[in-house]
């Protein structure tokens, strides 16, 4: 019983945390150059969101249109310099038929990655991987692969939350998912199945929000998909 | 394809000094390394900045010390038996940078070289010429003008 009950919490965890990824985040006033229709949304009452940590970054504040110079005019909302909104569409263009997607987890936590923006898998080099002068934590430095310097990135120190420390590895990395051409290389624990996926299989986020990374939500599985084109321009926005 | 048009194509060899920092190897051009030294007392100088570990008496002159595993992000470490201070010129300036151990000198073809993917810190990226696979290791090729910025040059100069 101890045992289960064991088990049962880090699986609540794991539930509790791809539960909050499927909620949208609560619709606040942006100051962004976007289409307006989208302001106009009625807002789902929801948990508050718990203030961003790192140091914000002010969006340039849009023109109000003449129909609203006469409300008063929405308080700009900060963001993180780490979330800068990326374009994309609703559904990214290689799930608009069935794709495939390989299953690995870095420690806890389950992710997807679809075959199409995979440049390979690796294991873990035995020579290991050079790091950078005064690299960041999330980096682990430069490997060597096919005539490229590829950066290898810390995957759990990006996409697990600090305040879900139960998901955090307790092993160091064993392989190495190539992407973005092989500029980037993702670490993480394990590799599982290679899964033929349907779009309505997967629950799809719509706006970039706090993890512009989230494709959406392998729902059968349980599993994070990710979108690795906007993972790669996270990092590249991360690397200034 | 000649031998000569070969070897221009691919560019110049240039000599590299390679030193240790922990397990990672680095190297600097060898033009810029005035000597060797083994490692000797450095007298720590009251005021000098945080990259200064102090000042050593080389014949007579006194060449500042700079340390090198705080300048690239390293945790401290207390000097051994293998460390060594290598004394290199930038510019004008001549200071001692303290290693763990120093290895060997290479040749490097220019066509080698590659540039480093930054990593997110610019202040890295300043510095580092190149990289360069070698026996499957990455040699990080070091620009010693850039180590320290222009003020922090002077600062150096001052002490």
């Amino acid at each position: 019983m101890q045992t289960d009950q064991k088990l049962l919490e880090p699986q609540q965890a794991l539930w509790s945390y791809l539960d909050n990824l499927l909620q949208e985040i609560p619709r606040q006033p942006v100051s962004e150059p976007k289409p307006q229709v989208r302001e106009q949304r009625p807002v789902r009452e929801r948990p508050p969101v718990a203030p961003l940590r790192q140091e914000p970054k002010r969006l340039p504040a849009a023109r109000p249109a003449p129909s609203e110079r006469a409300t008063p005019a929405p308080q700009p909302v900060t963001v993180p310099a780490t979330m800068l909104p990326v374009p994309r569409k609703e559904r990214p263009e290689w799930a608009q038929a069935e794709f495939q997607a390989l299953v690995f987890s870095v420690g806890g936590l389950s992710l997807a990655v679809p075959l199409t923006s995979l440049n390979g898998v690796l294991k873990w080099p035995k020579e290991g991987i050079t790091p950078m002068p005064n690299q960041p934590d999330w980096c682990y430095g430069l490997l060597r692969y096919r005539d490229q310097n590829v950066r290898v990135v810390n995957t759990a120190a990006l996409v697990i939350p600090p305040d879900r420390p139960e998901l955090m590895p307790t092993e160091p990395p064993r392989h190495l998912l190539v992407v973005d051409g092989g500029r980037w290389a993702l670490s993480c624990n394990e590799i599982g199945d290679v899964l033929r996926l349907a779009p309505e299989q997967v629950k799809w986020r719509r706006y970039g929000g706090k993890r512009p990374w989230l494709a959406g939500t392998v729902l059968k599985h349980l599993c994070a998909l990710i979108d690795t084109e906007a993972f790669a321009y996270m990092l590249a926005a991360k690397n200034g | 394809m000649s031998e000569q048009a070969r070897r221009q194509e691919q560019g110049a060899i240039t000599q590299w000094v390679t030193f240790h920092l922990d397990d990672e190897i680095y190297g600097i051009n060898v033009l810029q390394v005035q000597e060797v030294l083994p490692m000797t007392e450095i007298a720590p100088v009251p005021g000098a900045p945080h990259f200064v570990l102090g000042i050593i008496n080389l014949r007579g002159n006194v060449v500042t010390v700079i340390d090198t595993r705080m300048r690239f992000g390293l945790p401290s470490r207390e000097p051994e038996p293998s460390s060594r201070i290598m004394v290199i010129e930038a510019g004008d300036q001549v200071a001692g940078m303290l290693v763990d151990s120093v290895a060997e000198v290479i040749e490097v073809r220019e066509s080698e070289v590659d540039t480093a993917p930054s990593v997110g810190n610019d202040e890295s990226a300043r510095y580092i010429y190149g990289v360069v696979s070698r026996d499957n290791q990455l040699l990080i090729l070091i620009d010693v003008n850039k180590v320290l910025t222009r003020e922090e040059w002077q600062e150096v100069a001052l002490l």
